[in-house]
């Protein structure tokens, strides 16, 4: 059941309609009984591992619980303070180890399912190397719907109730929901416990808004994903497939449209995904705001897949730069280069070098993302680097660095950045995406702009123009919001003929120019197999 | 809190921490402001905020940065 | 104040009541859900290809040419697939005999779709006969989805063609009902070559003077022999769906106390001893009328080498016109059609002989 199939608003219809119909008690088991067969619809019997998934993390987070209470008891009784600090430190020490172990296990089984072939085929490679004898064989296995998403949400669980954020819940059911909400799992947004748990599980009276607004966030996830993103994508993968027969000017323009596609796709699952939730009153998480008005690449990874971000700071950042190790580190670099800007830069330093490599292992299981996450690693290293003597610089040259000029050059930067970045997540390997990088300097063929030989790739013009439409659309529509305004509030306010026509001409927007049916093939969600 | 109020202006002084509600959710302090000023702070006043303390409502004020300090001096 | 209200989103509280505004809010729902599919039904036919002029585009003219017919003016129904509309033409049988009838077909229809056609045709007329295509009830599989879209496409919406598009022996997946429903989910990507043919027959129906009759002036030869009527075949049985369908439609035509006629074309690569023995068998079981044109090969003058445009699966224009020679006169012997040729309410099909000819002459 694709998101952009009739099956998947049928479905959604149906389920908000029983959601207000049921009683106030039962409406969460609504969405928990919607969830899994919508997971059971998609991916059979690997439901198991969704269904282990929960229960382990539901165990471990009451397990956890029960280490503190003890202890608790414990120091209740005693009234020795040297004692309770070894009875304190014993049960984390114990809740180390549980924490670790669950973690560990549902990493496991990520890491087992989407990273063995890739380990094996280097570890042969390895072997071969150094004319070792043996040779692992490849496997075949199916993922299952959402692992990557749903295995970070089911982890950052039973980390926050290790670390004492709040407690376990008693409730396996609001567990097994908060993991497998069925608008969520095929893309995120990777939702927090603390968020979400409790939104899916106190029943949410019918308001009329929430319908309304929902919708209108849905329709316009479509419009971005089929008349867009799709759009986009018929001539980007006839470049990308073929990268080799074109060059300069039509290789730039498939990897900004490439950009364009993933963007508008992306984004556009997380309206449906999040206007949905919202049909039922329910409020997700934010996944994208307007990313490319972003003036640095940190500021991009903040407003680009946010959830994705914000879980790799508060798991693996903060951790790591609190760890001993880099205090170690931290206090080594203070006595080499005392309180200088490069003492700060090093532990931060090796704490993002993790982060980076999380966020390009998680995208695949390939060199090629973890080149794409370390790319922005470097670049970020390099900017960090260069602050003081850019600060220096701009200084000297008395650059006005609020003026809007300054911040247009920066957006463009950070855009030209990210475009590169793009093209190396689009392309096949890591030599593809080389030489295309290379073929961009050969600027033969910059005659197809005028020609308009280059509007005939994978295309006929008229598709050109709606995607050239729908682009402005999309940008002016983030320049609104950038600026401030609500777009939802502000369409309510105007009159019905207005707000009509408008709903009627996303609508018929969608139908008649969306690519789906048998005319074009519809590309999945990029982001979906992930 | 006049300590940790000097602690903090002398690693970000152009950010104004007076009176201010909103250093995370602006993003006027961004992750790695919050990273040297955890651990000038775990020198400082020799405690150990640990990861599981970093959300935005430790961080929002100094005055919940004072909260969280007195919390773990305890 | 309330048509105020029916123009604002934000109610005041103090204008209007809880329960006003529920309904208010309701109602406008349903308006705008109305409006929705009233616009999607007036777009859908937009999209939907007009070939109906074009060489190989005479389906939908034969589809919607049926509906531009006056009500309850044709005498008989043909019904059934290419067979039908390729060997009888009514027009002939309006010169000779002055009774009117239609060739309601499509390409390769099945027994079901043929049922639910004679249903969305009784719709609209009072025949005095119908008369439906024999061979299509040794066949259990459903049309080929490019066969539905040909009859589906151009019937507009009704509860007949939603009940045929839903029946279960259709094998129809969801996005393929919706696309047989509203065209306009399949045929959306033709926007961009839309021209002022789609416009202009959008919403109004073509008349197609032919009478559904599909005139071919190729001639390839039958080379076989005239003994393929001793051939069994004993895969050829009526298959349990068929018959169900069978069934229906004599229930159908009983109901409606009009006779039907079960009615085989020659050809030679088509029928046999073996489905002519199991159809007899069937036809007087139930008893229904069964004509067999294969008997009469002879009597009726075909010539193999000049009357088949196909080396024997179907008739050309001169094999058609002895074919509906001999259908003409039986009906008019059998069911006693009237004739309307000195009838004034009958000048279009005046008209439509002249085209006709002149289309035969070219």
């Amino acid at each position: 059941m694709s998101i952009n199939s009739l099956y998947f608003v049928a479905f959604v219809a149906i389920v908000c309609i029983l959601y207000y119909i049921f009683p106030k008690k039962a409406k969460w088991v609504v969405l928990l009984i919607a969830s899994y067969i919508y997971y059971f619809l998609a991916s059979n019997k690997l439901i198991v591992f969704l269904l282990f998934t929960t229960v382990s993390i539901y165990l471990t987070a009451l397990l956890l619980g029960r280490i503190d209470n003890k202890a608790k008891d414990k120091c209740k009784e005693i009234e020795e303070k040297e004692l309770k600090k070894k009875i304190k430190h014993r049960a984390k020490t114990k809740k180390k180890w549980v924490v670790f172990l669950a973690v560990l296990i549902n990493f496991g089984f990520l890491a087992c399912l989407k990273y063995f072939n890739f380990i094996a085929g280097n570890l042969n490679g390895l072997f071969a190397l150094c004319h070792f004898q043996i040779e692992i064989p490849f496997q075949k296995f199916i993922l299952p719907l959402g692992i990557s998403y749903y295995t970070l949400q089911a982890v950052s669980y039973v980390i926050d109730v290790y670390r004492g954020k709040y407690e376990p819940d008693k409730n396996i059911g609001r567990v097994a929901l908060f993991v497998s909400f069925f608008p969520q799992i095929v893309e995120g947004p990777i939702g927090r416990y603390e968020h979400l748990a409790h939104q899916l599980y106190v029943p949410h009276k019918f308001q009329y808004k929430n319908l309304k607004f929902g919708i209108q966030l849905m329709l316009w996830g479509y419009f971005k994903k089929m008349v867009i993103a799709d759009r986009a994508g018929l001539f980007v993968n006839e470049v990308f497939a073929h990268y080799a027969n074109y060059t300069g000017i039509t290789i730039i323009f498939a990897i900004i449209l490439y950009t364009v596609q993933i963007y508008a796709e992306f984004s556009g699952c997380m309206d449906i995904v999040r206007g949905t939730a919202q049909m039922m009153g329910i409020e997700m998480a934010e996944n994208f705001k307007r990313p490319f008005f972003s003036t640095s690449v940190q500021e991009f990874w903040r407003r680009w897949h946010i959830t994705l971000g914000a879980w790799l700071k508060d798991y693996i950042f903060y951790p790591i730069s609190f760890s001993k190790f880099t205090m170690h580190l931290t206090n080594g670099a203070k006595k080499i280069f005392k309180n200088t800007y490069l003492s700060k830069l090093i532990p931060a330093a090796f704490a993002l070098f993790f982060v980076w490599l999380g966020n390009g292992i998680w995208h695949g299981a390939s060199w090629k993302y973890i080149f794409y996450g370390l790319y922005y690693y470097i670049i970020m290293m390099i900017g960090m680097l260069l602050e003081p003597l850019s600060n220096k610089i701009l200084n000297l040259l008395r650059v006005n660095t609020k003026a809007f000029s300054y911040r247009l050059w920066q957006m463009f930067r950070t855009t030209i950045i990210v475009f590169i970045g793009m093209m190396i997540f689009r392309s096949h390997r890591l030599l593809d995406a080389w030489k295309m990088f290379c073929s961009i300097f050969t600027w033969q063929g910059i005659g197809s702009l005028f020609d308009g030989s280059l509007f005939n790739i994978g295309y006929i013009p008229h598709d050109f123009i709606v995607l050239i439409v729908g682009i402005i659309l999309m940008f002016v529509v983030g320049l609104l919001q950038e600026k401030g305004y609500h777009i939802r509030e502000t369409i309510a306010k105007q009159n019905l003929p207005f707000r009509w026509l408008l709903y009627y001409a996303i609508l018929f927007a969608i139908i008649i120019f969306g690519v789906y049916g048998p005319g074009y093939a519809a590309s999945d969600f990029i982001y979906g197999q992930f | 809190m006049e300590e940790l109020l000097k602690l903090l202006k002398k690693i970000k002084p152009e950010v104004n921490f007076e009176g201010n509600e909103h250093l995370i959710d602006n993003e006027e302090l961004d992750s790695f402001d919050i990273v040297s000023i955890v651990s000038a702070i775990n020198d400082e006043f020799d405690i150990e905020i640990g990861a599981g303390d970093i959300v935005p409502e430790n961080f929002n004020s100094v005055q919940a940065m004072y909260e969280l300090i007195q919390k773990l001096e305890d | 104040m309330r048509q105020v209200t029916l123009f604002m989103d934000n109610f005041s509280e103090k204008t209007v009541g809880g329960e006003m505004k529920k309904l208010v809010i309701v109602m406008r729902a349903l308006i705008f859900f109305m409006v929705g599919i009233l616009l999607f039904l007036f777009l859908s036919p937009l999209f939907v290809p007009k070939t109906g002029n074009s060489k190989k585009g005479f389906y939908r003219a034969i589809i919607q040419g049926f509906y531009d017919e006056p009500e309850n003016s044709l005498d008989a129904i043909f019904i059934g697939e290419s067979s039908i509309y390729k060997s009888i033409s009514p027009i002939e049988m309006w010169k000779e005999h002055g009774f009117t009838s239609y060739d309601f077909a499509s390409p390769g229809q099945k027994i079901w779709d043929s049922y639910y056609c004679m249903k969305e045709a009784l719709k609209y007329q009072k025949p005095k006969v119908i008369i439906l295509n024999a061979d299509q009830a040794f066949d259990a599989k459903p049309l080929s989805k490019f066969f539905k879209s040909h009859l589906y496409d151009n019937m507009p919406l009704s509860m007949n063609k939603i009940e045929a598009v839903m029946d279960p022996v259709q094998k129809n997946t969801t996005e393929e009902i919706a696309s047989y429903l509203f065209p306009i989910f399949k045929y959306h990507s033709r926007w961009s070559e839309l021209d002022e043919e789609d416009f202009k027959m959008a919403n109004e129906n073509y008349h197609y003077a032919k009478k559904g009759y599909v005139l071919i002036k190729k001639k390839k030869a039958y080379k076989g022999n005239n003994n393929y009527l001793q051939k069994e075949d004993k895969n050829n049985k009526i298959t349990p769906e068929s018959e169900e369908y069978l069934l229906k439609i004599k229930e159908l035509c009983q109901e409606n106390g009009i006779p039907l006629l079960l009615l085989e074309m020659p050809a030679p690569k088509v029928w046999n001893k073996t489905k002519q023995q199991e159809m007899t068998k069937w036809a007087v079981k139930n008893n229904v009328a069964f004509l067999d044109l294969n008997k009469v090969v002879s009597e009726m003058g075909i010539d193999w080498k000049t009357d088949t445009s196909d080396k024997g699966i179907h008739m050309n224009i001169y094999g058609a016109k002895k074919v509906t020679k001999y259908v003409g006169n039986y009906l008019k012997e059998n069911y006693s059609l009237p004739d309307h040729r000195n009838n004034p309410n009958y000048q279009q099909w005046k008209q439509d002989q002249e085209e006709y000819e002149k289309a035969c002459n070219i």
